[in-house]
């Protein structure tokens, strides 16, 4: 299977958690033309203020959506894994007010918004489908905004350990649960608006509180149950399962 | 550009940085020092905590210390 049949699968994978769509749909999302691209790390692959008329689905390794201020301090506003439709919105909001970059060496397949228009105008199924995948990128939006401005430092970094290894675990996340971290301590600050000393401080106390360790570029959770009270973390707002 | 390391000493605890961050100066890094410090003071004083006598070391990649950063240096105190 290519990279980019693969990426497909994996997006198509994210669409029927929360959609059904019949044989035909899936077949339509698995043909969807677009262009692979490897990015190396930490490189900006959708500009501030760029026009895009291509939305990119994440093949392997990370990607952050980000804004910036006048003095360039980064803040992230979402972290995608593959089969992420990084920037969907991008098709409905062509003027991107939000960017993105790579966190490791990420691959993309960048995807003509013209397909997925047609792929709207053809199913209303899929029109739906792409619209609550948008909707999901915004609860998770809306899940940071209070973590990030209301809990303590070590409520936020637990908050994202919290969510990334449900996102990759898909929902389960036993106690043992190992799961790639690409993310320097830069960029694990950027996203949870905590400077890189105090990200290694509070990892360091997740750390000895025995609820989690990175080492090696791996996220190792050792006490899910500890780890998700620091977090207060509730898995629903990641709306892994069916909508009706 | 050259990467320094930022070992934060607190009250007897060492937090050693593994990673490490490049900066064009020893003066960029100073001042991302001088940040970090002054984000770690509001944490403590979030606890109604404050320890002037914690410090940022910076380190070069040969290891050698380069500047200390007591986070005293990173604010100015006054009425106290």
């Amino acid at each position: 299977m290519t990279d980019a049949r693969h990426a497909l699968s994996l997006w198509l994978d994210r669409l029927t958690l929360r959609s059904t769509l019949s044989d035909a749909e899936r077949h339509a999302i698995l043909a969807l033309p677009g262009e692979l691209e490897t990015i190396r790390p930490n490189r900006d692959f959708v500009r501030l203020g760029e026009r895009v008329d291509r939305a990119c689905l994440i093949v392997s390794g990370l990607a952050g959506r980000f804004g910036q201020t006048r003095d360039g301090e980064r803040q992230m506003t979402a972290l995608h894994i593959p089969g992420d439709m990084a920037d969907l919105h991008s098709v409905m909001l062509p003027n991107a007010a939000t960017a993105l970059q790579s966190v490791g060496e990420t691959v993309i397949y960048r995807v003509p918004h013209a397909e997925i228009h047609r792929l709207a105008g053809q199913s209303l199924t899929l029109a739906e489908a792409f619209w609550r995948d948008c909707m999901v990128d915004a609860a998770v939006l809306s899940q940071w905004a209070l973590v990030n401005a209301r809990l303590s430092a070590k409520g936020r970094v637990a908050h994202l350990l919290c969510e990334m290894a449900c996102r990759f675990g898909r929902g389960q996340c036993p106690d043992g649960g190992v799961i790639g971290w690409p993310l320097t301590q830069t960029t694990l600050g950027d996203t949870t608006g905590l400077t890189p000393v105090h990200v290694n401080r509070t990892l360091r106390a997740l750390r000895e509180a025995r609820a989690a360790r990175i080492v090696d570029k791996q996220l190792h959770v050792l006490d899910w149950k500890l780890l998700s009270a620091i977090a207060e973390f509730d898995p629903r707002y990641l709306v892994l399962e069916k909508v009706d | 550009m050259a990467r320094y390391f930022f070992h934060l000493h607190e009250r007897g605890t060492i937090t050693v940085d593994e990673e490490g961050r490049v900066f064009a100066t020893l003066a960029a890094a100073y001042a991302a020092a001088i940040r970090d410090a002054r984000a770690i003071m509001c944490d403590q004083l979030g606890e109604g905590k404050l320890c002037l006598a914690c410090l940022i070391e910076i380190v070069d990649d040969t290891g050698a210390c380069v500047a200390r950063v007591p986070f005293g240096d990173a604010v100015d105190v006054t009425g106290a």
